[in-house]
C-alpha cells in the first residue's frame, strides 16, 4: 500500500493547505506516480485521521496534517 | 537612472541555456549581478559582479540549487555592490527574479521581473515543474512590472511599495522562529513564545515567523510585533525547498516592513538563511540559539543530501553568530563538537517555564474519567512521534508491565510519523485498551493531564534539553526518564526523579512500578521537582540573563568597526536600560 506519509509531504510542497489552494486528486495521483485507485485507499485513511479534506475532486491539508509534516523537522 | 540586472546566465560569462544569449542582447548599459558567478568583470562598459558561488553542499533538485544561490548572494552582496544611483532592479527569469525581487526591497527601488519563456509553456511535469511555476506567478504578481521579452509585453503596476521607513532610535530584537503560537510542533515554540514575551520588559520585540492558513496576520502587543508570512504562498519540491521559500518570505517582509533590529536572534537551522542573509543586509549582530541538532539527531551520520543541508545551515548559523545559546552542558558538547566552536562561543542558557501560566490550569472534576478508569494509575507521555522520542520503549515497557498488574493505563499525546506503527504496534500487543492515544493536546489540556498522571515517563534517545521534564516537575510529578543529554541534568536521580539506561524498556517498567508502587517517594520527589524547577528554571531570571548577554554583543557590534557597502544610511542601534 502506499505510504500515506508520502501524499501529506506531496500535499504539503504542492501548497494544498486549504480549499482555495486544494488539488484534485487525480492530479496528486500522477506526480505521485500511482494509480487515482490507490491513493483514493490511502486518502480515506488520512481522512480518518483528520490529516486532510477531501471536497469533491480536490483534497488538501488540515492544520493538523500540516502540524505533521511539521513534525519531522525539531 | 541605473538599473541593476540579475541573472543567473550572461553570455559570455556563464552560459547553461538560452538565457545567457538573451540577457546579453538586452543588457544594455547598467550593473548586472550574475548569480553563481565569483569575481567581476567589464563588459564593454557594463559591470558585473559575481553573486558568489555556493556551498559544495548536496542539493536534490533545480529549486533546492536556486535558493542556494539566493542566501549566498543575499549575504555577500552588501560587501560586493555599490547600490548607489541604482533605480531599479530587474530580475531576469525565475532565478534571477527571486534575488531581484529581495535585492529591491533591500535598496527600497521599484521591481522589474522579465520573464521570457514560462514554465508552463516549456511543459514540464512533477513537483520541480509546479514549485517554478509557482515562483513564476510569485513574482509576477509582486512586480512593478513585468516585461515578457520575447513578446515584448509589458504591465507595469501603479507602485505601491509600502516600505516603511527603517527605524533607527530604539533598542530591538528581531527573533526569527519557525515556531509560534499557533504553529507549534516542540519545545522550541513554546520556549521563544516565553523568551520574546518576556523580553518586551527590555526591549522592542519583532518576531518573524509562520502564519497558518486562515492566519496569516500579523498581531501587535505593546512592544511586541509578530510578523507572519505565508509559507505556502510558493509550491516547494519538498521539505527543504519549503523552509528557503519560507526564509526567502521572511527576509522580504523584514526589509518591507523597514524593521532594523539592534540585534538578529535565530532559532535552529528553520531560519537560518533569513537570518544570515539579514544580518548582512542589515548589518545587524546575529545570535543564535541551538536547540537540537541534526548531527545529533543522526548520531553524526550526515549522508543525505537534506541532512547535508541541514548541517550547512546549522554550521553557517554558528560561524555566522557572535554567541550560541545552547538548553544544556550536553548540547554545549554537541555542537562544539559538530561545528567545531570555540568555547567561549557558546552559551548554555536553559529554557524555562511560565509558572503563573502553567498554574492556571487546573484539572476539573470528572475530567480523570477522559483518560482512566478510576482504579488504573496513569503514566503519561506527550512528545512528538519520532524515533528519536522513544515511544515504541514506552508501548515495550508497557507490554511488560502490563503482563505483571493490570492497574495502569499508558496516556500518550502527540502526533508524528510514526504515529500509525505504534497504534498497531499496540494493538498487535494486545494493548488496545491499556494504551491510550489522544493525538495532539492543545497546552491547556496537556497541562491538566500532566497534573492527573501518576508518573510522566521520556523515553527519549535523543533529546537536547527535555522541555517536559521541566513541565512534569512543574506539575510537581515524579519523572522517569532516560539518562541522556539534557535530561540528565534536569532530572536529580533519585529526587526528582529516576534515570534509566537508554533503550531500555524493561529499566523503564521497574521504574514506573517502582513509583506506582510508593505513592510516598512519587509524591517526595514530585514535590522537590517543583522546587528545583522554581529555585532554577524561572523566564524571569534566565531572560534577564540573555538580555545582558545581548549587551556584551551589541558592545562588541559598537566597537567592531564592520561596515557594508549598502549601509551608510543605518546608524548603530544604542542599548537603552
Amino acid at each position: 500500500m502506499l505510504d500515506p506519509f508520502e501524499i501529506l509531504k506531496t500535499l504539503h510542497a504542492l501548497s494544498a493547505v486549504d480549499e482555495y489552494r486544494a488539488i484534485e486528486v487525480e492530479l496528486l495521483a500522477k506526480i505521485i506516480g500511482v494509480t487515482p485507485r490507490e491513493i483514493d485507499d490511502a486518502l480515506k485513511v488520512l481522512r480518518g485521521m483528520d490529516y486532510v479534506i477531501l471536497n469533491g475532486p480536490k483534497v488538501y491539508l488540515t492544520e493538523l496534517g500540516i502540524m505533521k509534516i511539521s513534525s519531522l523537522f525539531c | 537612472m541605473v538599473v541593476l540586472h540579475v541573472t543567473n546566465e550572461l553570455e559570455p560569462l556563464k552560459r547553461i541555456g538560452q538565457l545567457a544569449k538573451w540577457v546579453r542582447e538586452n543588457v544594455d548599459g547598467g550593473k548586472v549581478l550574475l548569480l553563481g558567478f565569483e569575481g567581476r568583470r567589464n563588459l564593454d562598459g557594463i559591470e558585473v559582479v559575481g553573486g558568489g558561488l555556493s556551498p559544495r553542499v548536496a542539493v536534490s533538485d533545480v529549486v533546492e540549487e536556486a535558493f542556494m544561490e539566493l542566501f549566498t548572494t543575499l549575504a555577500e552582496l552588501p560587501y560586493k555592490l555599490d547600490p548607489r544611483n541604482v533605480s531599479l532592479v530587474e530580475g531576469h527569469e525565475w532565478r534571477g527574479g527571486l534575488a531581484a525581487y529581495i535585492i529591491a526591497k533591500r535598496l527600497r527601488v521599484p521591481f522589474r521581473f522579465s520573464i521570457y519563456t514560462r514554465e508552463e509553456e516549456r511543459g514540464g511535469q512533477g513537483l520541480v515543474s509546479e514549485a517554478i511555476k509557482s515562483i513564476e506567478s510569485f513574482l509576477m504578481s509582486s512586480a512593478d512590472e513585468v516585461f515578457e521579452r520575447l513578446k515584448n509585453s509589458r504591465f507595469r503596476r501603479e507602485s505601491s511599495s509600502g516600505f516603511q521607513q527603517y527605524s533607527n532610535g530604539g533598542f530591538s530584537i528581531l527573533h526569527a522562529s519557525w515556531e509560534y503560537p499557533p504553529h507549534m510542533v516542540g519545545g522550541l515554540g513554546r520556549a521563544v513564545t516565553s523568551m520574546t514575551k518576556r523580553l518586551t520588559s527590555y526591549a522592542d520585540v519583532f518576531v518573524a515567523t509562520i502564519g497558518l492558513p486562515g492566519r496569516v496576520h500579523d498581531e501587535r502587543a505593546e512592544r511586541l510585533k509578530v510578523m507572519r508570512v505565508d509559507p505556502f504562498s510558493l509550491r516547494s519540491t519538498g521539505l527543504v525547498s519549503w523552509v528557503y521559500a519560507f526564509n526567502a518570505l521572511i527576509v522580504a517582509k523584514v526589509l518591507t516592513e523597514g524593521v532594523k533590529p539592534s540585534i538578529i536572534h535565530a532559532h535552529d537551522w528553520l531560519t537560518a538563511p533569513a537570518a544570515v542573509a539579514l544580518k548582512h543586509l542589515l548589518r545587524a549582530p546575529l545570535v543564535v540559539t541551538i536547540h537540537a541538532t541534526e548531527y545529533g539527531r543522526s548520531r553524526g551520520n550526515i549522508s543525505t543530501s537534506m541532512q547535508q543541508q541541514i548541517h550547512y545551515w546549522e554550521w553557517r548559523l554558528t560561524y555566522e553568530a557572535w554567541r550560541v545559546f545552547v538548553c544544556s552542558n550536553s548540547m554545549r558538547g554537541e555542537v562544539e563538537a559538530a561545528f567545531k566552536l570555540p568555547r567561549d562561543k557558546v552559551i548554555v542558557l536553559p529554557n524555562g517555564i511560565d509558572l503563573e501560566e502553567f498554574d492556571a490550569f487546573k484539572p476539573e472534576h470528572g475530567e480523570r474519567d477522559n483518560y482512566a478508569l478510576p482504579w488504573e494509575k496513569i503514566v503519561f507521555f506527550t512528545g512528538r512521534h519520532v524515533y528519536d522520542k522513544g515511544v515504541d520503549l514506552l508501548i515495550e515497557c508497557a507490554r511488560i508491565l502490563l503482563q505483571r498488574r493490570s492497574d495502569v493505563k499508558f496516556v500518550i499525546s502527540g502526533d508524528g510519523p510514526m504515529r500509525m506503527h505504534l497504534e498497531w504496534l499496540a494493538r498487535s500487543y494486545g494493548l488496545g485498551d491499556k494504551v491510550l492515544f489522544t493525538g495532539r493536546l492543545p497546552d491547556n489540556v496537556l497541562y491538566k493531564v500532566m497534573k492527573l498522571a501518576d508518573v510522566i515517563v521520556i523515553p527519549s534517545r535523543y533529546e537536547p534539553f527535555g522541555i517536559v521534564a521541566l513541565e512534569a516537575m512543574a506539575a510537581a510529578k515524579p519523572v522517569v526518564a532516560t539518562q541522556i543529554g539534557g535530561l540528565a541534568e534536569l532530572v536529580k536521580e533519585g529526587e526528582t526523579g529516576v534515570l534509566v539506561p537508554p533503550e531500555s524498556p524493561e529499566a523503564l517498567a521497574v521504574s514506573i512500578e517502582r513509583l506506582l508502587d510508593n505513592p510516598e517517594l512519587a509524591k517526595d520527589m514530585g514535590l522537590k521537582g517543583r522546587k528545583r524547577v522554581e529555585e532554577l528554571y524561572g523566564w524571569g531570571k534566565i531572560v534577564r540573563y540573555l538580555f545582558h548577554i545581548y549587551g556584551r554583543v551589541l558592545e562588541e557590534y559598537a566597537s567592531s568597526g564592520w561596515k557594508t557597502l549598502f549601509d551608510s544610511s543605518i546608524s548603530p542601534p544604542q542599548l537603552k536600560h
